[in-house]
């Protein structure tokens, strides 16, 4: 295993709150994405949501040990320690958790980890965003980070990739995900509906994503 | 064509050595001399540290070793330009050796002797509002990390529970929660400043 060396504490707080995000990112996604509906939890007035959020995982505290011992504390907020749990005591949960884990581990190309890490980290804030406007930002984000590609690729490496797995049976799979970005600008310039099923789409399937760039 | 610089930094390197002087049986700074010296290990830095500017060996090599080491000479928030190589020059000066060559020498042994030294572990610790079935003990990017349920925390770090329960640790003491969880990276290599 290897040591994380850092030139003070406060940077290795900066990256370790990263890491923190993108494992739990990738938690609550074991957790929500087989369900057909993610809901939000919050107040509602009719169709109008106030404060609203998927998940009840709270991140405000980091505790500093130096050797073991407190040495101090860092908070992200001023909130106090929050009263509701998120629970995830299934064991599928864990056990796709460990699976999709160990595939992330063996991505070979450091780019792609990169975006799959961002992409998690940004699912981690829009999960636990209390308000609909930041979750459905951060969500935004977090199909940007699937969806973008550079100047000189036709499509980003993660569609490519999602449409190369050979576990559809849909045979159309592999061209549909090939116009995902197109789709996504679509949206951002004209808004379509049809748009936003295409966009629904890809942070399903991220798991078969983890597949097969493991394969 | 392009003038060779290592003549005009063994002049820079011998002007920096000259503010030196033996006080109390060991070489200091002299007195009133610190702008200066400033001035010129600033200038020193920006030729040594710029990858286009010495592309001579080891140069490349101390780059690497400050990169790897995370150490941030010429960078370090609150301390002085230069503070960190008084020693190096000292030593320089002591050997009555004063060339640029030999002062990357010198300053590559520093590195190794610094990147050892004043590094503490670090654990950092982040309390999560998370009821787990199990303990969660993995890796990630050939990382360790884990999340451990209050009992086991309490545990691992044994004086956690008095001091969040000191009262000047208002907020904290929330965490002591037996339903509460506790994400952990334990293999972290700081140094102190």
């Amino acid at each position: 295993m290897k040591d994380f060396y850092a030139g003070n504490i406060e940077f290795a707080e900066s990256y370790c709150n990263e890491r923190v995000q993108s494992i739990l990112g990738l938690l609550v996604f074991c957790k929500y994405y087989p369900t057909q509906i993610i809901k939000y939890k919050g107040t509602q007035y009719g169709s109008y949501f106030t404060k609203a959020r998927i998940s009840d995982l709270t991140l405000n505290h980091a505790l500093i040990f130096e050797n073991k011992t407190f040495r101090t504390a860092y908070y992200f907020n001023e909130e106090d320690s929050p009263s509701k749990f998120e629970s995830i005591e299934e064991p599928p949960v864990i056990d796709d958790f460990y699976a999709l884990l160990r595939l992330y581990n063996e991505i070979k190309i450091e780019s792609l980890t990169e975006k799959l890490r961002n992409a998690l980290i940004s699912y981690y804030q829009a999960s636990t965003a209390a308000d609909v406007a930041s979750s459905y930002l951060k969500y935004w984000i977090c199909v940007e980070f699937c969806l973008l590609k550079t100047k000189n690729d036709r499509e980003s490496d993660i569609t490519r990739l999602l449409g190369n797995l050979p576990i559809w049976r849909d045979n159309y799979v592999k061209d549909k995900t090939r116009f995902l970005s197109d789709k996504r600008n679509e949206y951002v310039h004209e808004l379509q509906q049809r748009s936003l099923n295409m966009i629904a789409f890809l942070p399903s399937r991220l798991p078969a994503i983890f597949y097969f760039t493991c394969c | 064509m392009r003038n060779d610089p290592a003549p005009r930094m063994d002049v820079l390197i011998k002007d920096i050595t000259n503010l030196f002087e033996m006080k109390n049986g060991e070489y200091q700074l002299k007195n009133h001399s610190w702008t200066l010296y400033s001035e010129l290990v600033n200038l020193l830095y920006s030729f040594l540290l710029h990858e286009k500017m010495d592309r001579e060996e080891p140069a490349p090599e101390i780059r690497a070793k400050l990169f790897e080491n995370k150490l941030l000479f010429g960078r370090d928030v609150g301390k002085s330009l230069g503070s960190e190589l008084k020693k190096v020059f000292a030593n320089l000066k002591k050997h009555n050796r004063s060339s640029y060559k030999d002062f990357k020498k010198e300053f590559s042994l520093a590195i190794d002797e610094l990147s050892k030294k004043g590094q503490q572990r670090y654990s950092i610790v982040y309390p999560l509002n998370l009821q787990l079935s199990e303990r969660i003990d993995a890796k990630i990017d050939e990382k360790e990390f884990e999340i451990i349920d209050f009992d086991q925390f309490i545990v691992q770090f044994k004086d956690v529970r008095r001091i969040l329960n000191e009262k000047s640790k208002g907020s904290l003491k929330g965490f002591l929660d037996r339903k509460f969880s506790f994400f952990c990276d334990e293999r972290l290599l700081c140094r102190q400043h």
